[in-house]
């Protein structure tokens, strides 16, 4: 335990390689053959349902889990075998997990402290520590003597004050209330932009992930869905699984055939067609977000580029800026947002509609 | 306001008075007479503090004094040598003996040290059964029981439960998070143990350690049974029971042991107050736990199979005595018999009868008055009703044994008016009376909790229905309490059955004495250990076998209760 040992912070940042993570425990198998390739600098976040592995993905990062197959790669070095003393990995836990007996200045100090490093120089990087995210006044309190959003911000003071290579960080934001969730947020990217240190940051909140991550990896069942910055996630889904979780979608089932050299997509039941600008032949759905269609009175003349559906508004609700109608079009339930202006009546319901929808906006995805 | 709630609420008041009366006339002032004649010049009366003088300059008194303090500093140190390593097998590994060290924090609690004291002599005395056998195979002998030893020894095996189940919610209630931290900021093994793991358990292991010294410090029987004078309780009783009452000694010392007590429960408080390390959250759940390696295992086991063997080495010892017929400078007794049982039964059947109706009495005083405090603390709002909780509570800390002085000293003059030279101070309801005032803070919990679990809105709505406050009290607290209650009455019983220092003080003829006294008197000699040992296997019995109903009591009551709020 002398700081020789400990894998030596490096200035600038470090990437993340995982290699064919497999990790059971005991029956339960929780991760299949995960790769990921983490750039380094980046804000990475594991989006995913409760359950998925997520935690246990970062657990097994820091060396809290090891895994039955497969490689943890920091920088250039292989750490599967390390334990996690000796990773030089900043986790900041879901719990914050401050130490009761010591005060908030101890609690920073702590890490320093372990790799023996001169008194003065642990004081120095304390302060600027605290310093940093703003809690200098307040190094001698203990911690249950702070608010929920204080401790947050001892605990990432804690992390980032041994400079480590990578910050972990597992729901930091899952015990503040809503208003406080957003302010952290933001500092938390700031900082990381400050620091530059390849940050990964776990997340089931779809909004958290997408306004702070560069790249996300949505995961499910202990299987990497997809990986891309929130933007391409959204637009180009690789499943129903990324397209249902990220935002909201209308999903129809039905196969793609040619059609004088454009690739057309039938529904089952034959009453949605729609061209689609790629895609293979076979079954297949198409996803489409409510806000990719517009809601008009009955028999309005089609436009172009657009394709026409006939249905009843089903249901309504108001949310503000958009009134979301639940749109019957044959057997499926399509959800269109239309924007509200202030003085406009929302249509009733049984009102008969005529849909429209943004052809080059429809997503095809082959089964 | 506050004076018209007495006047709105008579029966209120007149029941809090008369428990006010009670708890003054029976813990109050016998405890502050003590003091005072603690520091009252014997012959004239006036304030001194010529008495502790007088206690510093006898060197008997110092060598007491030393000695208390010693044993109960020693029996801290290998209670907790016994505590920690079962505690730290059951938080930090999958270890299937868990089961074992849980029963063994509870069996060595259901007998008082006392009553094990002779037993353990003859088994690993000078001449007992273990040095014997060592010294034939090996050539030598240890010390356990010598002197201070074996009050250390004795003690340490039956207190040390304190330790482990504190100790263990403890280290149970370390969120492993705050472990798994430290290990990302490069801390490991022994250091993350010396500065995580160790702070955060210590509350538990603090409350548990001043609980164990306060037992130890206190226990009477204990030394007297092992022949070992030279500490301040036996030396307390001894001076009142040769030279009287009216040596200012007893007082001096006794001032000593309540002084030592308050001052170990208040260290205790201290210890847990503000610290409520309850640290277990979210996605937490305990200390990180692993299997052990096979040799591992092989060590726990050993070490868990000799401190199981010492724990049951008393009960173990009993049993052998009780059935034994000669047991001397031999390994086991020469042969077995019933004889000790049929003669307890025959001939001093008075020991037992005494038992059950001191101790029924006192747990049903206890039961009545823990009730009564409880409703009156939590349902009214009478004032100075605070009071009357710390007050009952405060007899935790007053040991047996004081209790006892305070009772000679306050009631000897005052005669029972119907029997002839009868002193109230030796008349067998005073020990009645002090057995409940001893254990009414237990009753009291129970009875609180009980209460506290009775939702107020359901003898408003009896009192809205027109019931009286009296016939709401009688017709919905005491039946919903009902549970609660009876597992007051069962330890409150128990527990009497045992209490050795105030009854050594009180009972003034044979034919008055209760069980404890009852093993007392028989263990003093040779002859009598069988029928004593037989006297303590009754004793045991009793206490297991209430323990055991309290515990089904109270567990049947929470289902009950856990099931009612659900629905
Ligand atoms: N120590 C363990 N033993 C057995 N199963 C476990 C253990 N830890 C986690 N699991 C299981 O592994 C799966 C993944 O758990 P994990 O904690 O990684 O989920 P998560 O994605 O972080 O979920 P959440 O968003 O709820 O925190 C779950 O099904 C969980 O029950
Ligand atoms: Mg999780």
């Amino acid at each position: 335990m002398n700081n020789t040992e400990h894998v030596t912070a490096t200035t600038s940042a470090v990437g993340v390689r995982l290699e064919g993570i497999d990790l059971s425990f005991g029956k339960t198998h929780v991760l299949k053959g995960i790769d990921l390739q983490i750039e380094p600098g980046e804000f990475f976040a594991f989006l995913g349902p409760s359950g998925c592995g997520k935690t246990t993905l970062l657990r097994l990062i820091a060396g809290f889990e090891s895994a039955q197959a497969g490689r943890v790669i920091i920088g250039n070095q292989e750490v599967s075998h390390l334990p996690p003393w000796r990773r030089n990995l900043g986790m900041v836990f879901q719990s914050y997990a401050l130490w009761p007996h010591m005060t908030v200045r101890k609690n920073v100090a702590f890490g320093l402290e372990e790799r023996r490093i001169p008194r003065n120089e642990i004081n120095k990087r304390v302060e600027r520590a605290l310093d940093l995210v703003g809690l200098l006044d307040l190094a001698r309190r203990r911690p249950s003597q702070l608010s929920g959003g204080q401790q947050q911000r001892v605990a990432l003071a804690r992390t980032i004050v041994i400079e480590p290579q990578v910050l972990l960080l597992d729901e930091p934001l899952s015990n503040l209330d809503a208003k406080l969730r957003v302010q952290m947020r933001r500092e938390l990217r700031q900082l990381q932009r400050k620091l530059s240190v390849t940050t990964i940051f776990v997340t089931h909140d779809q909004e958290e992930a997408n306004t702070t991550a560069d790249r996300i990896a949505v995961i499910n069942d202990g299987i990497v869905q997809q990986i891309g910055s929130p933007m391409e996630l959204y637009d180009r889904p690789a499943n129903l699984f990324v397209a249902n979780f990220l935002g909201v979608a209308n999903v129809v089932e039905g196969s793609m055939t040619e059609e004088n050299g454009k690739v057309v997509f039938h529904s089952s039941d034959g009453v949605v067609v729609v061209p689609v600008t790629a895609g293979n032949q076979g079954p297949s759905s198409i996803v489409f977000r409510p806000q990719n269609l517009t809601i008009l009175p009955q028999d309005t003349k089609p436009q172009p580029g657009t394709t026409q559906l006939t249905g009843k508004v089903e249901h309504k609700e108001f949310l503000g800026g958009v009134v979301r109608y639940r749109v019957a079009v044959g057997g499926h339930f399509i959800l269109v947002d239309a924007p509200h202006q202030r003085g406009e009546t929302a249509m009733p319901e049984g009102t008969p509609v005529t849909l429209c929808l943004n052809d080059d906006q429809v997503i095809g995805l082959t089964h | 306001m506050a004076i018209s709630e007495f006047r709105k609420h008579p029966g209120q008041t007149a029941a809090m008075l008369l428990i006010s009366l009670f708890l003054l006339a029976f813990l109050v002032i016998p405890v502050v007479q003590v003091v005072f004649v603690a520091f009252m010049d014997a012959t004239t009366g006036q304030f001194t503090l010529l008495n502790f003088k007088d206690f510093f300059n006898t060197a008997l008194f110092r060598e007491s004094f030393w000695n208390s303090i010693y044993v109960g500093c020693m029996s801290v140190l290998v209670a907790s040598a016994f505590s920690m390593p079962l505690a730290y097998f059951t938080s930090r590994f999958e270890f299937r003996g868990a089961v074992i060290i849980q029963s063994l924090g509870i069996i060595p609690l259901i007998m008082p040290p006392f009553v094990g004291a002779v037993a353990m002599l003859m088994l690993f005395g000078r001449n007992g059964s273990v040095n014997l056998l060592l010294d034939q195979w090996f050539g030598f002998t240890i010390p356990f029981m010598e002197g201070l030893n074996g009050v250390i020894f004795v003690q340490s095996i039956h207190y040390f439960p304190f330790i482990l189940i504190n100790l263990s919610a403890a280290l149970q209630n370390i969120d492993r998070a705050m472990e798994e931290s430290a290990q990302n900021l490069g801390c490991s093994g022994l250091r993350l143990f010396r500065r995580i793991v160790l702070p955060l358990a210590m509350p538990g292991y603090v409350a548990g350690a001043s609980l164990v010294f306060l037992k130890v410090f206190d226990d009477l029987g204990t030394p007297l049974l092992l022949n070992v004078n030279n500490m301040l309780a036996p030396q307390a009783y001894l001076r009142i029971a040769s030279i009287g009452i009216k040596d200012p000694m007893g007082y001096v010392i006794s001032v000593f042991l309540v002084v030592i007590a308050l001052s170990s429960m208040w260290l205790a408080m201290l210890a847990l107050k503000g610290k409520e390390y309850a640290t277990v959250q979210k996605g937490g759940g305990g200390l990180a736990k692993r299997r052990m390696r096979p040799w591992e295992k092989v060590f726990a086991w050993m070490i868990v199979l000799v401190i199981m063997s010492l724990v049951l080495a008393p009960h173990f010892g009993l049993t052998l005595l009780s059935f034994g017929t000669i047991w001397s400078y031999s390994v086991l007794p020469d042969a077995f018999t019933f004889d000790h049982f049929v003669s307890i039964f025959a001939e001093t059947p008075e020991y037992m009868t005494n038992t059950v109706l001191y101790s029924s009495l006192a747990g049903i005083i206890d039961v009545v008055l823990g009730t009564a405090i409880a409703y009156i603390v939590l349902r009214t709002k009478l004032i100075g009703r605070q009071w009357l909780d710390y007050t009952a509570m405060a007899a935790v800390a007053i040991p047996g044994l004081v209790i006892g002085i305070g009772y000679l000293r306050t009631f000897f003059g005052y005669q029972v008016p119907w029997l002839e030279n009868q002193s109230f101070a030796t008349w067998w309801v005073a020990i009645v009376i002090a057995l409940s005032i001893r254990r009414l803070p237990y009753a009291l919990r129970a009875c609180t909790a009980a209460l506290q679990q009775v939702s107020a809105s359901l003898e408003e709505s009896a009192e809205n229905l027109g019931a009286s406050k009296f016939s709401t009290v009688r017709k919905i607290a005491v039946p919903l309490m009902a549970g609660g209650i009876l597992a007051g009455f069962v330890t409150s019983f128990a527990n009497a059955a045992v209490e050795l220092g105030m009854t050594l003080m009180l009972v003034s003829k044979n034919s008055d004495g209760p069980l404890s006294y009852g093993i007392y008197v028989y263990m003093q000699s040779a002859a009598g250990r069988g029928s004593g040992a037989a006297l303590g296997i009754v004793a045991v019995l009793v206490v297991g076998i209430c323990t055991l109903l309290s515990h089904i009591v109270i567990e049947r009551r929470q289902r009950k209760y856990v099931m009612g709020r659900t629905d």
